[in-house]
């Protein structure tokens, strides 16, 4: 217990779940959506959740952001527990840094550059010159001209804008930043150097990033770690590196091929026990009924019981 | 800092006067309905108060002799005259500020009263949300005659009752066009990004959701300005509620229904108001069409045909 | 390349939009040849114009655009000048995957009425049973259960409502089939499901022209690749030869990211202005001089490697 209060960020067991109104009758069902995930982030690692879409990795970027809230668990920051200690929560989300998907949806249209990327300041009570100025220097920073200032977001590729918001989110100089799938929505060249900017940015100033990614290139480049997100359940965890060489999970077996172009077919899920259980090679009955704990194995962890003859460490 | 805005703003402006054909035209028509009701609170050619009301005084300020009824356009009344005797075109030229005042006032009410409601429905909790919209949707249902009729019965005659009938008719109609467009913000990225950096939701309604709703609801008023004057017209056509100040000062839509009786004969009674406010009402649709255009340029594109 | 074994070919076509007051060029004058029963592949980043390029084969231009020059598809002059006349290939000949295939089917209709509504129009079958026979061949095709016909479309997931819109196409048996984009609005791990649907149109002799952003994957899939930029092509040719000995530094651009490979890396920060005289790429490239001024013709070193640059 006390080394896992070392780390910088702690999720302990965390179950979200949304309420959906029922079809076909009144009321409302919960579903839930983010079942028992627990994982630790040091700092200044980049921690990769790797998952298709449904598997709730955006839902554990919203409870960070204090935008859902969970009802079982916790998530520690520093050793806070952001949900408990509303007032430290609140100074902690002020510097958090964020970079969603849509560079367009993310900035207001009406507003320009300089004012985008100055508004965590102003959060933190900046004053409006120091703000500006710092402003100009981050700009510098990532390669962009300062000229872009006074322009409004329209006026600038989807690129441009993705760095825009990228220097928006690491303006307060935040320990944590949280990336949401931020290069998808853009092309081949634009992604090569959104990644690169990111990387180098951590390199050089030591943040610590939480990346949400259904593409494994991109978590391999970025990442340290990476977490294995398969219908709520962190189904695996483990260095970058050792997870697309070894995957322990079938599930992350599966996940490698298909980075590596292979046809791996239609899944389906089970809604009992492990949801692999439909398609799972080495499936037995267990898996049918039960979820399989966390198995811990040189470090790493595992769901799956096909590894419960392993020794907890 | 408001003297470069002012600039900008005028800068655009003139620039969708140059390139809008439809915002010029509109412009020009209203302008000089502007003039028009600025010529009518100044001077006007003849006195408005007509046969009955004749006094010495009068033909010595004038230095006419009063007026015959019923005339036909000609050099001296260019408009004609009306069953009492009083100059049409001066008429006209008073009820020119009327339209526009009472146009203008109702617009700009009922565009801030909608997007209070608007913004407070969509952007508070499920309690204040519920109310505003069923309030709103209470008072969509009901037709801005009726209510001004019932204005009219309870408050009495005046330009009270059918200012806030219409704008108790319109602002509804703001208020959820408002609502649904702050619905819509609400769940784009860089709201939830300020929601969860700790802004207030003041801050976040103030700097973020108004600068974006505001415009799109300024082009729809003016745009709806045209429907707003013909509904006043008519008002004023059926019930004849007369101004607040006198009771003779003429709305162009009374005087269309003070002469309703004789447009088969003396048809420039009622003629001629209307026209004027046919042209109001179309010069204030080609403004705000005009304006609405150049936000979506892609209604402007030219179709070939394909064959 | 023999004449008549082309499934398309371009001379000089330039396709515009019109705007408020100018026209925006999508394609600048470009020259091309595809050849049948090839899979190829047109690789650029967006705004590069391959989508209008697909939707100009396709027939699916939208009524405010502008064409020039000539472009043929099997033969059949589909524009000429001015003047375009898709009336015999629309929908028989050329057919098109949507980029998004969730948005591309009707969310009224269930999955099999769509497939009687498509091939009523196509091969004017009454009969709901032939219909039905047609599209339960097309819907194993793709590896999809037969219940998938009797669903709406909100109920199939991303990747399913690819393989339907697939099913869709091989149920319509055109010759030449675009698909737009096929991996860009599905999770990474459908890519490889993606490549083999895909392949197996090849296989039965269709001619397949995709349009991609994704390098890696119209290596995997294609033999033949064009790449473009700003509305021109910069170079084209065989894949092998194309990703072995790139000519064109944007091409090496490109596959330098996508290895994510950062030799020779420099922050892009300009939006390159309209030029319809001088060499597009002439903004970023290091090599600038005099002669780039004049736009480069596409000029081929060997048979069917082609590079449009003055330097080579």
């Amino acid at each position: 217990m006390l080394e896992s209060l070392k780390e910088f960020i702690n999720v302990k067991d965390l179950w979200i779940s949304y309420r959906v109104p029922r079809i076909w009758w009144f009321g409302y069902s919960d579903i839930d959506v983010v079942k028992g995930v627990s994982f630790s982030v040091s700092y200044g690692e980049c921690y990769g959740l790797v998952g298709e879409s449904g598997s709730g990795k955006t839902t554990i970027l919203k409870a960070f952001m204090r935008l859902v809230k969970p009802y079982r668990g916790s998530i520690y920051i520093d050793n806070v527990d952001i949900y408990k200690d509303d007032r430290w929560g609140k100074e902690i989300a002020k510097r958090i840094g964020y970079v969603s998907q849509d560079p367009l949806t993310s900035v207001d249209p009406r507003m320009k550059i300089k004012d985008i990327v100055a508004e965590p300041l102003i959060a933190l009570g900046v004053d409006r010159e120091k703000a500006v100025e710092r402003v100009a220097t981050l700009l510098e920073l990532v390669g962009l001209n300062i000229e872009i200032m006074d322009k409004y977001p329209f006026e600038l590729s989807g690129g441009m804008l993705q760095r825009v918001i990228i220097t928006r989110s690491i303006i307060s100089n935040p320990k944590l930043v949280l990336l949401d799938e931020p290069t998808s929505a853009l092309d081949v060249i634009t992604q090569a150097q959104i990644l690169k900017l990111l990387k180098d940015l951590k390199d050089m100033m030591n943040f610590t990033y939480i990346l949400v990614t259904h593409d494994l290139n991109v978590a391999r480049y970025i990442s340290n770690r990476i977490g294995v997100l398969l219908k709520g359940y962190l189904i695996e965890e483990g260095g970058v590196k050792r997870i697309i060489s070894e995957p322990l999970h079938p599930y992350t077996k599966i996940i490698v091929d298909a980075f590596k172009l292979k046809d791996v077919g239609e899944l389906r899920y089970s809604s009992t026990g492990c949801p692999l259980y439909t398609v799972c090679k080495y499936r037995e009955d267990i898996c049918g009924r039960e979820m399989p704990p966390p198995i811990h194995i040189n470090g790493d962890v595992v769901r799956c019981w096909y590894f419960k003859n392993f020794k907890n460490r | 800092m408001s003297g470069s805005k002012v600039k900008i703003v005028l800068r655009g402006f003139l620039s969708l006067l140059k390139t809008s054909r439809k915002f010029s035209i509109g412009f020009t028509i209203v302008a000089i309905m502007v003039i028009l009701s600025i010529i009518g609170l100044v001077k006007t050619p003849y006195h408005l108060e007509g046969w009955g009301i004749v006094t010495e005084e009068a033909i010595k300020r004038q230095g006419l002799a009063p007026c015959l009824p019923f005339n036909c356009p000609s050099i001296n009344h260019i408009f004609g005259t009306d069953d009492m005797g009083r100059d049409l075109l001066s008429r006209i030229l008073v009820g020119a500020h009327l339209a526009l005042i009472q146009t203008v006032t109702v617009v700009i009410i009922s565009i801030t009263l909608g997007i209070l409601m608007g913004v407070a429905a969509g952007y508070s909790n499920t309690f204040i949300e519920k109310i505003s919209t069923y309030i709103v949707e209470l008072f969509i249902i009901i037709p801005s005659m009726v209510l001004a009729a019932a204005f009219i019965t309870i408050i009495g005659r005046g330009m009270q009752s059918v200012l806030m009938a219409l704008i108790l008719t319109w602002s509804p109609w703001y208020g959820r066009l408002t609502y649904i467009l702050v619905r819509q913000i609400r769940e784009l990225d860089f709201i939830k990004i300020c929601e969860a950096m700790g802004f207030s939701k003041t801050y976040i309604v103030f700097k973020h959701i108004l600068p974006n709703v505001a415009p799109i609801i300024f082009v729809e008023g003016i745009t709806d300005s045209s429907s707003v004057l013909i509904e006043i017209a008519s008002i004023n056509f059926l019930i004849g509620v007369a101004s607040l100040t006198s009771i003779d000062l003429p709305d162009w839509g009374m005087i269309v229904g003070y002469g309703i009786r004789y447009v088969r004969t003396f048809w420039w009674i009622s003629f001629f108001p209307g026209l004027f406010i046919a042209l109001t009402a179309f010069g204030l649709m080609l403004l705000g069409d005009g304006l609405s255009e150049t936000s979506s340029p892609w209604l402007k594109r030219r179709w070939r045909l394909w064959f | 390349m023999v004449l008549d074994s082309m499934a398309v070919r371009a001379r000089n076509l330039w396709v515009g939009y019109e705007e408020a007051n100018r026209i925006l060029w999508a394609l600048n004058g470009i020259n091309i040849d595809v050849p049948k029963g090839v899979a190829f592949c047109i690789v650029g980043e967006s705004g590069s114009g391959k989508s209008t390029f697909g939707n100009a084969i396709a027939g699916l231009l939208p009524p405010y655009a502008i064409t020039k020059g000539c472009l043929e598809v099997y033969n059949i002059n589909v524009i000429n000048g001015d003047r375009v006349n898709y009336s015999n290939i629309r929908g028989n000949i050329v057919v098109r995957i949507p980029q998004n295939p969730i948005a591309a089917l009707n969310p009224y209709l269930k999955i099999e009425s769509i497939f009687f509504d498509v091939l009523k129009q196509r091969f004017k079958i009454a009969s709901k049973d032939k219909a039905l026979e047609i599209a339960l061949k097309s819907i194993r095709a793709v590896g999809l259960p037969d219940d998938v016909l009797n669903r709406y479309p909100h109920q199939l997931s991303g990747g399913m409502s690819q393989r339907v819109a697939i099913a869709l196409t091989i149920a319509i048996n055109p010759e030449i089939v675009i698909a737009d984009e096929p991996t860009s609005n599905l999770d990474a791990y459908l890519k490889g499901a993606t490549l083999n649907l895909l392949k197996n149109i090849v296989s039965v002799g269709k001619t397949l022209i995709v349009i991609t952003h994704d390098i890696v994957f119209a290596s995997a899939l294609c033999s033949f690749i064009a790449v473009m930029f700003m509305g021109n092509i910069v170079e084209v040719g065989r894949t092998e030869e194309v990703l072995s000995n790139p000519l064109h530094l944007y091409t090496k651009e490109l596959i330098d990211a996508a290895n994510l490979n950062f030799r020779d890396f420099k922050y892009i920060n300009n939006k390159p202005e309209v030029t319809l005289e001088k060499c597009a790429y002439a903004y970023r490239c290091p090599h600038y001089s005099e002669k780039c001024n004049r736009k480069p013709d596409l000029r081929y070193i060997n048979k069917t490697h082609g590079v449009a640059c003055w330097n080579l």
